[in-house]
């Protein structure tokens, strides 16, 4: 049978779903209510600020891998203990973090790069490239070395005369992170 | 418990004062800043300009700069020193072939700063709509030095930074 004594009942469970729900929604303004607030923002804040930073794309030069409109996030620490690789996709700062190129790192510090008639090579062997869109555009680039403490990046898409492409070696400092997916 | 409080009333306002610091540039901070937006105004071109608008940008623009400036930009082919009289128009006629021309700044630092001198850096995106041929965007990091004189901060040096190097 129930009763007042004893809350936690079949009878009374819909009564304390709604408190429940009541107090979920409109808490009590107390001191670890604004405490958890201010841990949860302060949080929040730090790991899209700095660890996670959110990001649009804006231009052609990656598709068909990432297309223009796209949404994603720069995970920052994924070079912590380790430098980037041939095939990684990286986020490249500019003059801060607001603003970053998204290239394809295809030959690191030492190796040499070059295009023949479209081909990448890398210390002079061709480079398998799946992820590239060609257009019929004979990109053709003479051979050059990787400074130290550098990486060359390039967009996956192809489709358009080399001049209109931004591509090059970079320092790798420049290098903010990687797209989460 | 009365002097817990009053060390966190003095945590938390420190804590404000440093952020206000850090969010609200001083004096100088800001006018650097308001000199480099009216730099991207007077560029700005919205496809009704006339010439008298585009004059009166020119006079704008050779207050903006001290003589000589010097502009690097390797990717447009241009590495060379203005005098202040002939900036205006050269700047001007450079925005000629265009239609529109829109530009967006982005994380503006104040990187080196004292009394009469300042670098400022930034990234610039560029969406331009040539009168004949298809629209193009580009993006860049540019450089700047500043020098103050009694008129307030102009521009001695802009350059392009060349962030991937072919």
């Amino acid at each position: 049978m129930a009763s007042r004594a004893n809350p936690i009942s079949k009878t009374n469970f819909p009564v304390r779903f709604k408190t429940l729900a009541l107090k979920f929604i409109f808490p009590e303004l107390n001191r670890i209510y604004l405490l958890r607030v201010l841990v949860v923002g302060l949080t929040t804040l730090f790991l899209f600020r700095y660890i996670l930073i959110p990001f649009w794309i804006s231009g052609h030069s990656m598709v068909p891998t990432y297309r223009d409109g796209g949404f994603n996030f720069c995970f920052t620490l994924r070079y912590v203990f380790d430098a980037p690789r041939p095939s990684d996709v990286v986020l490249i700062r500019m003059a801060g973090d607001r603003v970053m190129l998204l290239k394809r790192v295809v030959a690191t510090e030492g190796q040499t790069v070059s295009f023949v008639d479209g081909q990448l090579h890398v210390d002079g062997e061709p480079v398998e490239e799946p992820y590239a869109r060609n257009g019929g555009f004979k990109w053709n680039l003479p051979p050059r070395r990787v400074k130290e403490g550098h990486v060359y990046v390039v967009g996956d898409n192809r489709s358009v005369p080399m001049e209109y492409h931004c591509f090059g070696q970079t320092p790798i400092e420049r290098v903010a992170g990687v797209p989460l997916w | 418990m009365v002097k817990k409080r009053y060390l966190l009333l003095a945590g938390l306002i420190a804590l404000c004062g440093l952020l206000a610091f850090h969010l609200f540039p001083t004096g100088e901070q800001s006018r650097i800043r308001e000199q480099v937006e009216n730099l991207r105004g007077v560029i700005l071109k919205d496809g009704h300009e006339t010439e008298f608008a585009a004059g009166i940008k020119a006079k704008k623009i050779r207050r903006m700069f001290a003589g000589p400036c010097r502009i690097e930009a390797g990717v447009y082919g241009i590495s060379r020193s203005y005098e202040s009289g002939e900036i205006g128009p050269s700047i001007i006629a450079a925005r000629q072939p265009y239609n529109r021309i829109g530009i967006d700044l982005h994380d503006l630092q104040i990187a080196d700063m004292d009394q009469d001198r300042a670098v400022v850096r930034f990234t610039v995106s560029l969406g331009l709509a040539p009168y004949a041929g298809l629209p193009m965007n580009d993006t860049h990091e540019i450089v700047c030095r500043m020098e103050k004189d009694p008129d307030g901060w102009r521009f001695s040096e802009i350059r392009t930074v060349e962030v991937l190097e072919k």
